[in-house]
């Protein structure tokens, strides 16, 4: 281990309170989202990537998150960060067969 | 009698649909099959007066407890009824599905010439995909007019205003007028409608939309593919109510 990351490490062990953010990537292929149910702690951040052919529009309306996405064309990643505990339903405004579950823990 | 402002959707191949109504503000066949018989402009009947006429004939007590044990005639039973007829009504064979079974001559060269304009040049499959050619998918396709369609219940997503539901093909040649408003008579009309990228041009105009300098002859081929579609099976037998 080298000296930088021994230090690094010894700083996140004095200081338990600090969490790191996390990020995670969710697709949107063939008009579904890689994945339909995922768990992410407060804080972190899923970026929609649009690794389909066509364009999406990725929203929610959840209570414990709203957030529109607007047009999003092939190719294109966006970020949303979770910022609050819940259930975030995200849907795909232009394809009903899109549909993701987030759970988000403290 | 008035006329309605949206055409009646088909419910051919429902029974794999994954939203309901034009603007899909049904999310099961239960849901939508108790708005027609609400809505003012249709049966105009309320749920209780519902319920009144089918006590009136005492056919359908047994009918409804044969089919679900102990569950009353209730609207909630009456909606699984209906949903389960409608998830009945499935499209059979056509001379497409046999030519992609590998008989070269179910269909002619023209609508073979039609199904890869479909797929490449005329960019249709980017909505009417899959076996029952959609996806179910909202778009504006840039028809006049002032009904919002999807964005009336979601209005602050941009994409959605003056959006309707991707319809089937299948079978589609039995069903013009067509669009949501029915204002393209035949096939050829709706395909002459697409090739110079629809009428209205809003800032909701889906971004699959735009003139694809489609000739003649390939606006031809593209009717014919959507043509051999159509299946050989007959009119769907409707069942003998008790009256």
């Amino acid at each position: 281990m080298s000296g930088l990351v021994r230090v690094a490490a010894v700083a996140l062990l004095l200081c338990p309170a600090v969490s790191l953010a996390g990020e995670v990537e969710v697709g949107q292929k063939g008009k579904v989202f890689s994945t339909k149910e995922i768990k992410v702690k407060k804080g972190d951040t899923i970026v929609f990537s649009n690794d389909d052919t066509v364009a999406h529009n990725v929203f929610s309306r959840s209570e414990a998150l709203k957030f529109n996405l607007k047009l999003q064309q092939p190719g294109e990643k966006k970020p949303v960060v979770f910022d609050q505990p819940g259930q975030v339903s995200v849907r795909c405004a232009i394809h009903p067969s899109m549909e993701l579950e987030v759970t988000v823990e403290e | 009698m008035s006329t309605l402002g949206r055409r009646t959707p088909t419910i051919l191949n429902a029974a794999w649909g994954e939203i309901f109504f034009w603007d899909g503000r049904a999310s099961s066949l239960e849901e939508q099959a108790l708005g027609p018989i609400q809505a003012p402009g249709e049966m105009n009947l309320p749920l209780d007066q519902m319920l009144g006429k089918l006590s009136e004939l005492p056919e359908y007590e047994k009918l409804f407890q044969d089919a679900y044990p102990g569950e009353g005639v209730t609207a909630k039973v009456v909606a699984k009824a209906i949903a389960t007829f409608e998830r009945g009504v499935v499209s059979g064979r056509a001379p497409f599905d046999q030519w992609i079974a590998g008989d070269e001559k179910a269909i002619s060269d023209s609508a073979k010439n039609g199904f890869k304009l479909f797929n490449g040049k005329a960019n249709c499959n980017a909505c009417h995909a899959g076996w029952r050619f959609t996806d179910d998918s909202f778009h504006d396709i840039g028809l006049e007019g002032d009904d919002r369609g999807r964005g009336a219940l979601l209005d602050d997503i941009e994409v959605l205003q003056y959006a309707f539901k991707t319809p089937t093909l299948r079978n589609a040649d039995r069903r013009g007028p067509f669009m949501h408003n029915g204002t393209e008579a035949t096939l050829e009309e709706v395909v002459a409608f697409y090739n110079r990228g629809g009428d209205k041009k809003r800032p909701s105009l889906s971004n699959e939309i735009r003139p694809l300098s489609l000739s003649e002859r390939e606006q031809k081929d593209l009717v014919e593919f959507m043509k051999t579609l159509t299946s050989f099976d007959g009119p769907v037998e409707l069942p003998a109510a008790p009256r």
